[in-house]
């Protein structure tokens, strides 16, 4: 059942191309949304799998886009990068772990939006490496992509697609067991013998590694970048999906980062900030009215009609 | 010393809530902006006398913090103590909108209100901006104000009941739902006064919200969470460190330095530095 959600996604959005007919603009915004459904996705696996309420996934995409950019502006191969820097995202997350995990669960949100916020202000502070507030440009394109949105769209939604089950994968293993039983009740998880600390580090390296590939895939393809990315709205952005979406179902996500970035995209044509409001109403109204976001709706509807069936089946 | 009073009013506001409510704000800094922003905005707007434009922003803000307890946090208490992601999710989600707005109405340019006293006076050697001096003791006395409200009046005896035990509050025959909006709506007015106070000293813009939630928080954090005069102590105390550290080590530092205050302060004493 869950497996089939998956699949019918990677499916949907293999054709949606087709939808908008390779209009290059709306390309561009489905190869935007594709990043955000990454930093989505991973971004569930600990808040809405492990209960962690962690708030640094916005500087990871950043850290993984600025170090992909130095590493290649350095002479180091765009695809070699792609590789080492969410290695270096999950090394830094390991740090952050290692702080974070000795405190309770509030002072770990304090640090984690902390840690995003000292980032961003190092972007401005080591102006040489980053660039300071114009970033950095001229960045090497993928060697090897033909240099079309649709090549792009392809790749990065191979990389999601792979990315997307190897997390099913882990959700769906005896670790997604435990890290649910954390997300519960931490206190009699532990009583019955789990290493939380030990389970909590692995899925925030694993989840941290995500954002990494999403930021480095991100400024090879834009070939710019600028201390922007990781400003609080993109940290919100992905709030928003995984809200929208639905929490703890991995495949919402995703969907509501397709549509939150089509839809505040296609916003833009009334005024430029009113999309960061919607964001934010949106972020609020689905917490408030649809815990469960999209995903709980579309399983509902999904649910009654195989009722409906087996009733009709029977009689 | 300016920005240690000013910070102690938001600081203040913000440990009220942790303590009372049990919860987290990160739109804190939002409703500071917010306030710098309707005073500037009446008095811009009306032409009217700074000190006038931020009397009538507070109320309006003090009304704003009693909606969004009813409309928002009520919602999600359902008896309990709202959950912690909940909570962060909610609150990032109303501090971008609050951003959107302010960006929206006001513009992305940097603002400024024309002060309520122009010039300077001279205290001893030191030659002060009048303005500064309104600010510094307007903070003073407002939370010289706010502690005799919490220990000396009976509402201020509710609001202590209900940070210690809820359910006994509440059994007592309080009703804590009055008392987290009167809470929360405190909170915001004293975020509104230290913001439509500062609209005048320093240049202000939408997107500042966020870093004066987190400066708020580590102010918060190494002062002890739900404790004012430890905000009010950790508010001036971190300023201080953070002017000396930034002519030591280069002043482009300066933002980072809290952080790193707070996050030391939390692997070595967790409960704040007044902690006993």
């Amino acid at each position: 059942m869950r497996v089939l959600e998956v699949v019918l996604l990677i499916a949907f959005l293999s054709v949606v191309p087709l939808l908008i007919s390779f209009h290059p603009y709306w390309m561009y915004v489905q190869i935007l949304a594709l990043i955000y459904a990454f930093l989505a996705c991973s971004w569930d696996l600990l808040a809405g799998y492990t209960g962690i309420s962690t708030f640094s996934h916005g500087a990871f995409f950043g850290i993984g886009a600025y170090s992909s950019a130095i590493m290649t502006l350095g002479g180091v191969s765009p695809w070699l990068s792609l590789l080492l820097s969410p290695l270096v995202c999950a090394a830094l997350s390991g740090t952050l772990a290692l702080i974070g995990f000795r405190l309770r669960g509030f002072y770990f949100a304090i640090v984690t939006l902390g840690f995003q916020e000292i980032v961003y202000r190092l972007l401005f502070i080591w102006k040489d490496v980053t660039g300071g507030p114009g970033g950095l440009t001229g960045i090497p394109l993928l060697p090897g992509v033909p240099d079309t949105k649709l090549a792009y769209y392809y790749l990065i939604l191979v990389f999601f697609s792979v990315s997307l089950f190897i997390m099913f994968g882990i959700v769906n293993s005896r670790i997604g067991l435990i890290l649910r039983s954390i997300r519960d009740d931490e206190l009699l998880a532990k009583t019955r013998g789990v290493n939380t600390g030990k389970y909590k580090t692995f899925i925030f390296l694993i989840s941290s590694f995500f954002p990494g590939l999403a930021g480095a895939f991100y400024c090879h393809y834009f070939a710019a970048i600028s201390p922007e990315i990781m400003e609080l709205t993109t940290m919100v952005t992905i709030l928003a999906s995984t809200v929208v979406g639905g929490l703890a179902s991995l495949v919402g996500p995703a969907i509501g980062a397709f549509m939150m970035l089509n839809l505040t995209e296609y916003l833009r044509v009334f005024s430029p900030y009113f999309r960061i409001m919607l964001i934010g109403l949106s972020i609020i109204a689905f917490r408030l009215f649809v815990p469960g976001g999209i995903t709980s709706q579309m399983r509902r509807v999904v649910n009654h009609v195989n009722n409906y069936i087996k009733k009709a089946g029977k009689s | 010393m300016v920005v240690g009073s000013i910070f102690a009013l938001v600081a203040t506001g913000l440990t009220m809530i942790f303590g009372v409510m049990k919860t987290s704000n990160f739109a804190h800094g939002q409703i500071y902006a917010l306030g710098a922003y309707l005073t500037y905005g009446i008095a811009s707007h009306f032409g009217l006398n700074s000190a006038l434009a931020l009397a009538l922003s507070i109320p309006t803000l003090f009304a704003l913090g009693i909606v969004v307890d009813k409309v928002l946090f009520s919602r999600l208490r359902r008896g309990t103590d709202i959950s912690l992601l909940d909570a962060s999710v909610i609150t990032l989600g109303f501090a971008i909108f609050l951003d959107g707005f302010m960006l929206e109405i006001w513009g992305a340019d940097y603002q400024k209100t024309p002060p309520i006293l122009e010039g300077a006076v001279n205290i001893g050697p030191f030659l002060i901006n009048s303005q500064r001096l309104i600010a510094s003791s307007l903070a003073m006395a407002i939370i010289f104000a706010l502690s005799l409200f919490v220990y000396k009046t009976k509402a201020g005896k509710a609001i202590r009941a209900t940070q210690q035990r809820k359910d006994v509050a509440r059994s007592l025959g309080i009703n804590t739902d009055h008392i987290y909006a009167l809470v929360l709506a405190i909170a915001f007015s004293l975020a509104g006064v230290a913001g439509g106070v500062l609209s005048s000293i320093y240049y202000i813009y939408p997107g500042m919200g966020m870093a004066f939630t987190l400066r708020a928080y580590v102010v918060v954090i190494v002062g002890g969470m739900g404790s004012i005069e430890g905000a009010v102590f950790a508010s001036y105390l971190i300023s201080f460190i953070e002017v000396f550290a930034s002519i030591q080590i280069g002043f482009e530092y300066q933002p980072v330095i809290g952080y790193l205050i707070m996050i030391a302060i939390l692997l070595i004493r967790p409960k704040g530095i007044l902690s006993k």
